[in-house]
């Protein structure tokens, strides 16, 4: 406890460092992927952050120097041009994006490790700390970084917001801001440049592999809780900020941890509890609601062989077996009964020794449900022409879906029919 | 003296557009009146969507030049408005009908600036005459197919243009839906603007246009509806006249041949 | 893209692997990195189909996480574990003919690696030979290969197991993102020479032994990474094979 609130009260410079160094390029990464991502440019990220290698190993070539200033301007160049030459290859030769992604990524980065081993055995003693944009070094940021990646993550937002509008526009609907004279080429151009520098500079804390992660996954995750786009961004970034602390944190209780995996880790259980159990869209809420449908089905389903019996015997109230509904129709025993259950439950069946009876209720349900099953037979057939035998599967479906509103429509369209295709009548109440 | 003709409102000079080396339109030359409700027809692949993309400099031509309103695309934007097809955007984009609707005033607005009250109030009058003001806040992948298309429409309304174009604005929408745009569609054009919409149902042609293009890779015929919608001109825009030409097309894909002399 | 991820998320597998075994025995190494390797393709596919998550998104979110769970096993067990994350990144190629496979009765056989990727190309050659008209039709037209009934998904998972198979062979030669580069740029430039599917697949495996044998040079000269170097060249022959490409558009045009 002792160490969470001294690492988080950010008494010691160090860790006040790092930890608004980490949370300054989660958040604004997030920002920056948000768009990536909804323009389903996920691991354009990734290709830049590989490609920012060679870049670097020129900058210091070239320089001789290890200036985070020139580094940096060398990892932008590389980058950019790695992405224009994705753009390039796609749009003149039949090579689709992915291949052309995955051929950049690789290509430069194996030049830049070319590059880097040759640094290496040349033998230059300042070389050391190059290898930082391979793995990250987010446990070791000073001062001097906070600045760069602060004015880098202030240019970051303040660009984003003045181009808000642009970006959504351009996100969403590329050829309607083409035809009103947005001018797309220049604001792609503003979108690939912030992807960049968001990578440059985060490539830094997490590394080249990883980069893509803080990208990309926290606007992933903030997908399944808002339908917003401005709420998307804000929650894609606290999502960032979160786990980059929690990668900090954990790195300082455990020295030997790294921290860029760390943040990784966390952003992707967030990310992963939310394509779970989100409400909305999560994969859980979606089963539990097909389940909702199904029992919901199989409910209607019993209903409706109950009263087709009853129709039979001109008696709706008649006590039944189990045997004898499963006569009428091939329900599974166990849902069958755990059916008939439920029903009793919510007043639309009794029972008495193991034999079931409609209630009024039940009688009524059971009718609706054949009801919108002839109704929209008729409907088939009469209206979309299709053949009496093909119809029953069909409104098989439909008649647990069909809205109180949709049924007056029909009626009214089909004009109160009497009989349905089969020459059953069609029960009205 | 010679009378002044009046310019027309579409100008179209030996229009050729080509993908991957097939010829989509050919040498396609016409001209298009103002104040009409035009539609576009021909069978699949002949090019109708491609029509249009074209003439907004979506694709680029081969050959040929396009005039509205008697000067470039570039300087006549503000007057002009396109509708895409509903399948072109991912419908499950993070926003909201008015949102979208807004999006049709950002030409006016530029860059940077933000929409007013104005612009609101526009973006409602449009939702209004698609009859979805009650939609407004809906998040639009909640949206049905109908609604959808009305939200690109609402759109376009939003833009105040003189021209639009439309491509396939009936294609997946009710029958409701698709009543309420043609009267929209007939309003707007009672209005004095010019409405040209890419179809492909001929049974509902002579109900809805007044004027009527017929594509097939080439123009077959363009004029008020009467005088083209002729079992001549189906029979040259369907039929199978035109397998010759189609046959040498691919044959120009598959050889690489030029399409057109280089001067 | 499938094949990058697959070749990061592997990286736990390996750990894993080494951490049961308690050897770097390749073999069950193989088998490690197989496994996550299918597993990868399992959940790029669940997260996709089930998760409604785009593409894009379920492969980068996947296998950088993966990724890192395998960089930070690397690091927990740091001290036991005879594997470094600058091998897995970028391999060692010219370390190879140390690791030398001695028969019992000490005869020397030669590196073992030479075995373990000898093994896998025959492997694939083989599945490539006997399956080539499943792997064509549901490379070319998943729609119709299902509609006569060939399973796409057991091709899909034959080729990305397949696909992790090659990945870990030859990741200890060349490392994680290397691979890459070799699993993409052969083809990727013998698409743009050729349109017959067989003469690509010769032509992919000409111009890997081409970029291996220049990329080797290169690298001596320059006193740099081989692996780096490779892929370099894979960079270089694929460029040319561009400029040819569209030297001849435009001639027709």
């Amino acid at each position: 406890m002792n160490d969470f609130i001294y690492f988080f009260s950010l008494q010691d410079p160090n860790i006040r460092y790092v930890v608004i160094g980490v949370i300054l390029l989660t958040a604004s990464s997030s920002i920056v992927g948000t768009f990536a991502f909804l323009r389903k440019k996920s691991l354009v990220g990734d290709a830049v952050a590989h490609s920012v290698l060679p870049g670097v190993c020129l900058a210091f070539i070239i320089s001789g120097t290890k200036n985070p200033l020139w580094l940096i301007i060398g990892a932008f160049l590389t980058g950019w041009l790695s992405l224009v030459l994705i753009d390039y290859i796609t749009k003149n030769s039949k090579i689709k994006e992915d291949a052309a992604i995955g051929l950049n990524l690789s290509v430069f980065f194996g030049f830049g490790m070319l590059l880097l081993t040759y640094i290496q055995h040349a033998g230059n003693a300042s070389q050391s700390g190059l290898d930082h944009f391979l793995f990250g070094k987010a446990a070791a940021l000073v001062g001097d970084d906070l600045l760069v990646f602060g004015a880098v993550a202030i240019l970051l937002l303040g660009l984003t917001i003045l181009f808000f509008k642009e970006f959504t526009l351009i996100s969403f609907d590329i050829h309607f801001a083409q035809t009103i004279g947005v001018p797309i080429k220049f604001l792609q151009l503003v979108m690939t440049t912030l992807t960049v520098l968001a990578v440059v500079i985060g490539i830094q804390a997490v590394g080249v592999v990883l980069m893509a992660a803080i990208l990309i996954t926290p606007a992933a995750a903030a997908r399944f809780w808002t339908e917003n786009i401005k709420v998307m961004m804000v929650l894609g970034s606290v999502f960032g900020a979160i786990s980059g602390m929690a990668g900090a944190y954990i790195s300082y209780l455990a020295p030997a941890m790294p921290t860029g995996p760390w943040i990784v880790v966390s952003i992707s259980s967030i990310a992963l509890f939310s394509f779970f159990f989100s409400p909305s869209r999560g994969i859980l809420s979606r089963l539990l609601k097909q389940m909702k449908i199904k029992k919901r089905m199989s409910e209607e389903n019993i209903l409706k062989a109950l009263y087709h019996m009853g129709e039979k015997d001109k008696d709706f109230y008649k006590q039944r077996s189990v045997a004898s509904i499963l006569e009428k129709r091939g329900f599974q025993i166990p849902e069958l009964k755990q059916g008939l259950r439920r029903l009793k439950r919510q007043g639309f069946c009794s029972s008495e020794h193991s034999l079931w009876k409609l209630t009024p209720e039940g009688k009524n349900k059971g009718q609706r449900t054949v009801k919108l099953h002839r109704l929209w037979e008729v409907y088939l057939t009469k209206y979309v022409k299709i053949a009496a035998d093909h119809v029953h599967e069909d409104a098989e479906t439909i008649e647990h879906f069909l809205t109180p509103e949709l049924e007056q429509r029909l009626e009214k369209l089909l004009d109160y029919p009497t009989t349905d295709p089969h020459q059953s009548t069609i029960p009205y109440a | 003296m010679v009378e002044k003709q009046p310019t027309p409102l579409i100008e179209i000079h030996d229009l050729t557009v080509a993908y991957d080396k097939k010829p989509v339109l050919w040498d396609v030359d016409f001209t298009l009146p103002e104040g009409k409700l035009i539609g576009i027809v021909g069978p699949n692949g002949a090019g109708k969507s491609t029509l249009i993309k074209a003439i907004m400099g979506l694709i680029p031509m081969q050959s040929g030049y396009v005039k509205l309103f008697g000067q470039g695309l570039d300087k006549v934007r503000d007057k002009i408005s396109y509708v895409p097809q509903r399948e072109s955007v991912d419908w499950d984009f993070p926003t909201s009908v008015l949102d979208v609707v807004l999006m049709g005033r950002y030409h006016k607005l530029g860059l940077f600036k933000r929409p007013r009250k104005a612009d609101k109030e526009i973006a409602m009058d449009s939702l209004r005459k698609v009859g979805m003001e009650a939609f407004s806040k809906r998040q639009i992948s909640k949206l049905s197919g109908g609604q959808q298309q009305r939200v690109f429409l609402a759109r376009a309304l939003a833009q105040q243009a003189e021209l639009y174009f439309m491509d396939e604005p009936f294609a997946g929408v009710d029958a409701a839906t698709e009543k309420a745009i043609v009267a929209l569609l007939k309003d707007m054009v009672s209005k004095n603007k010019t409405v040209i919409v890419v179809h492909h149902d001929l049974q509902s042609v002579r109900k809805y246009f007044d004027w009527l293009l017929m594509l097939n890779t080439r123009l077959v015929a363009n004029g008020p509806v009467d005088q083209v919608f002729t079992n001549e001109f189906l029979e040259e825009t369907y039929g199978g006249k035109l397998t010759l030409l189609s046959e040498v097309t691919e044959l120009m894909k598959k050889e690489e041949l030029p399409n057109r002399e280089k001067k | 893209m499938v094949s990058d991820a697959i070749s990061h998320s592997v990286l736990p597998g390996i750990v894993i692997a080494f951490l049961i075994s308690g050897s770097r025995d390749s073999l069950v190494m193989l088998i490690g990195a197989g496994l996550l390797g299918l597993i990868t393709t399992f959940i790029i596919e669940f997260l996709h189909q089930k998760g409604r998550l785009q593409a894009d998104a379920s492969i980068g979110v996947t296998f950088t996480w993966l990724f890192a769970i395998g960089v930070i096993l690397l690091s927990y067990f740091a001290g036991d574990v005879d594997l470094d994350q600058d091998c897995v990144l970028n391999g060692e190629i010219a370390l190879l003919p140390l690791d030398l496979w001695y028969t019992e009765g000490g005869t020397n056989m030669g590196p073992k690696t030479i075995y373990v990727s000898g093994g896998i190309t025959l492997l694939v050659v083989l599945v490539i030979y006997f399956n080539y008209k499943e792997l064509l039709v549901t490379t070319f037209d998943s729609g119709y290969a299902a509609s006569i009934g060939i399973s796409i998904a057991l091709w899909h998972y034959v080729i990305m197991g397949l696909v992790s198979l090659t990945t870990v062979a030859s990741f200890e030669s060349v490392g994680a993102i290397l691979v890459v580069a070799f699993i993409i740029a052969p083809p990727a430039t013998a698409y743009l020479l050729t349109e017959k599917f067989k003469t690509m697949l010769l032509l992919t495996c000409a111009l890997g032994i081409l970029i291996s044998i220049s990329g080797y040079y290169v690298a001596v000269w320059l006193d740099g990474s081989i692996a780096g170097a490779m892929s370099s060249m894979s960079g270089v022959f694929f460029a040319m094979a561009f400029a040819r490409y569209r030297w001849t558009k435009k001639r027709i045009t």
